[in-house]
């Protein structure tokens, strides 16, 4: 029996009725399904316990709008700003309260500092006058790096945000890094919860961003892995 | 004897119909190559940027949205800056770019070419270069000089432009308040300017003497 | 050194200019340079012959469209109608007479069978009654079948296609067939051309359209291999 993997969403308009809608880039299920799972995306604010009941693990995806229509870009974007934040960590809460495992991905990553008590740095280019948002660099991934088990201690990864881990959140601890010092993957002293600042589900099959980058397809087969074992599944 | 082949780094369009990525080359720009007796060809993958600067002779970059400011070791600032911005455009580019000069072989860049070269060697953009369409008439010198002239005018088709100049960089048109639009290398083949000589819009009639002697170039090296 | 294969360009409109281009899907040459082939967009009518001599073969791409803007779409359309047979005919002729190996996909298909003196049949599904546009079918491989040789003897492809041949062309043959008898495979009798009424390029990886059929790699991997024993055969 594969395990079902639990996606949370970004915030949409419905392109059909420009209603409010929930969106998931489909590289995210594409890379779960590839990988052994069975993706399900979460779309119900009140139905989060049983998500959690029903689903073996949780990836908390990273930041996404979409919006037909340019002229209510702002509209989503702020649904995406509000709404979300609150969405996904009481997600994150059903799940580590249920003890299976999450993986959080750039956004999600942030909310699961923020859940445990740690703090970011919003804008932090402007003060330390590095660039993060659309680009790519080496991760330095130190011995306890679930990611540099898998690709070793270094290797290239792209770089898509804005926010970073300011203070870490009591219980988690730091395992890569970038060459300008930040945080790139944390991972929970006692709770299955990892997470990564970059995208690797934009790293898979043969054309990756970035091309440098490795076929990061095992990396969701370990998560998949452990969601299955932890579940007990057959 | 076989025509050099002039390789052109072209548009990368992300298309809403198909969800996926085009490579998109402007007519004119085969056109100025295929005139000025080159054979134009596209790259199209940046997993054979090193086998594309191996076959071909020379590079070609063109037009296009602006370079993302981590390239030249800047942030962004306001992201409606970024506009069009393209990764794997400016990816491909800069691969494309290094491999050229590191074998010595032609470049010449256009617009938004012009800048990568310069960014390349060392050098930035300059981000509010003043009003795009707006009419300029630039000194020339040096080779650009020989070749074109002693001025030039034309309309800017870009709000941005040459920031400071890359290394081995001279700058051979210069504008009235200063700004540079046009470099080339003190020893490489390696031209860059900002205007479209290719484009009939841009104010200056086409002219493809640029390409010609790009092409030249491409035919005389090794 | 690696074969270089040529690729053709649709009509394009450049986003910039708004002037007339060439456009590549990119799935086309995410393909090749996949399977070990160096691929390049070959824009210029003027230069048939020369790309011709400088490539190991050609890859006769589908219909395809591209206009920045949705007000320029038909525009964009008629240039593709009226332009581009006769640039695509030219690189089919100029490659068959170098004896280089082409390869073509749906409307090269087409392309090549016009060529070499075929007819086509538009909007059959008509008069036959059958829908072969943005659907998937089971593709049943005769004997000679380059896929059913890599993919068996029957497999499902995907289909995108509003005209079908209708009378093969001197020197082809049909290879593989549609379940309602469309031709979805043919080869030239003497020379080295190859041609799928199906899009192979959009069924690569673990994400494939359909996602019952076999991922083609191998289709792309087998056209540059064979390029590059044709230009190591000379």
């Amino acid at each position: 029996m594969k395990p079902i993997i639990a996606l949370n969403g970004g915030s949409a308009l419905d392109r059909q009725f420009h209603s409010k809608a929930t969106v998931a880039n489909k590289t995210y299920s594409a890379a779960v399904a590839a990988a052994g799972g069975v993706p399900i995306l979460v779309t119900d604010p009140d139905s989060i316990k049983s998500y959690a009941e029903i689903a073996d693990g949780l990836i908390l995806t990273g930041s996404l709008f979409f919006n037909p229509d340019p002229e209510r870009r702002s509209e989503v974007s702020k649904a995406e700003s509000g709404e979300r934040p609150v969405y996904d960590a009481a997600l994150l809460d059903a799940f580590v309260k249920a003890g299976k495992p999450v993986f959080g991905i750039c956004l999600g990553l942030q909310c699961i500092n923020l859940y445990f008590g740690g703090t970011l740095a919003d804008g932090f280019k402007f003060k330390d006058g590095v660039e993060h948002m659309m680009c790519a660099h080496n991760c330095l991934a130190g011995e306890d790096s679930v990611v540099g088990k898998i690709f070793g201690s270094e290797f290239m990864i792209n770089s898509r945000h804005n926010r970073k881990i300011d203070t870490l959140a009591p219980g988690l601890k730091a395992v890569a890094f970038s060459p300008d010092g930040v945080i790139e993957e944390v991972q929970h002293e006692s709770l299955p919860v990892w997470a990564v600042e970059w995208h690797p589900e934009r790293m898979r099959g043969d054309h990756r961003e970035p091309p440098e980058g490795p076929d990061t397809t095992p990396l969701f087969q370990w998560f998949c892995g452990v969601c299955k074992e932890m579940s007990g599944k057959e | 004897m076989m025509k050099p082949r002039i390789l052109i780094a072209a548009e990368d369009s992300f298309d809403p119909n198909t969800g996926n990525g085009n490579i998109v080359l402007c007519k004119e720009y085969s056109d100025a190559v295929y005139h000025a007796g080159g054979t134009p060809l596209v790259a199209l993958d940046i997993r054979t940027a090193k086998e594309y600067a191996d076959v071909t002779d020379a590079l070609l970059l063109i037009g296009g949205p602006v370079i993302h400011p981590a390239k030249y070791g800047s942030v962004v600032r306001d992201f409606s800056y970024l506009g069009g911005f393209s990764g794997t455009r400016d990816n491909m580019d800069f691969a494309l770019a290094k491999l050229f000069l590191a074998q010595g072989k032609p470049i010449l860049g256009i617009g938004r070419g012009a800048m990568v070269v310069n960014v390349l060697t060392g050098g930035t953009v300059n981000e509010s270069i003043g009003e795009k369409g707006a009419e300029t008439e630039d000194t020339l010198s040096g080779q650009m000089e020989k070749l074109l002239g002693k001025t030039i005018t034309f309309k800017r088709s870009y709000g941005w432009g040459i920031g400071r100049l890359g290394e081995g960089m001279q700058p051979e048109a210069v504008a009235p308040d200063g700004t540079v639009d046009a470099i080339v290398h003190k020893e490489k083949p390696v031209w860059g300017v900002v205007w479209h000589p290719e484009h009939p819009d841009d104010g200056a009639a086409p002219d493809n003497r640029l390409y010609e002697m790009f092409v030249s170039a491409a035919a005389s090296a090794d | 050194m690696k074969p270089i294969i040529a690729i053709n360009g649709a009509s394009a409109f450049d986003r910039q200019f708004f002037t007339k281009g060439k456009v590549a899907f990119k799935a086309y040459p995410q393909a090749v340079a996949a399977a070990g082939g160096v691929p390049l967009m070959v824009p210029s009518i003027h230069s048939v012959d020369e790309y011709a001599w400088l490539a190991d073969g050609l890859l006769l791409t589908g219909s395809l469209s591209f206009a920045p803007a949705p007000a320029y779409t038909p525009l964009v359309n008629k240039m593709e109608e009226k332009e581009r047979p006769i640039f695509d005919s030219a690189l089919v002729l100029a490659f068959a007479k170098a004896k280089k190996p082409i390869m073509g996909v749906c409307l090269g298909l087409q392309c090549i069978n016009l060529t070499f003196g075929g007819t086509l049949k538009n909007h059959f599904k008509l008069e036959d009654g059958v829908e072969h546009m943005l659907t998937a079918h089971p593709c049943i491989a005769g004997t000679e079948s380059i896929a059913g040789k890599l993919f068996g003897k029957e497999f499902i492809i995907n289909s995108r296609h509003e005209r079908r041949i209708d009378t093969l062309a001197p020197g082809l043959e049909a290879t593989a067939w549609s379940p309602d008898g469309v031709i979805e495979e043919i080869k030239h009798e003497s020379l080295p051309i190859w041609a799928f009424e199906w899009h192979p390029e959009r069924m690569r990886g673990d994400d494939r359209d359909p996602p019952e059929g076999p991922d083609t790699t191998p289709l792309f991997e087998w056209f540059v291999n064979t390029c590059a024993a044709v230009r190591d055969a000379e």
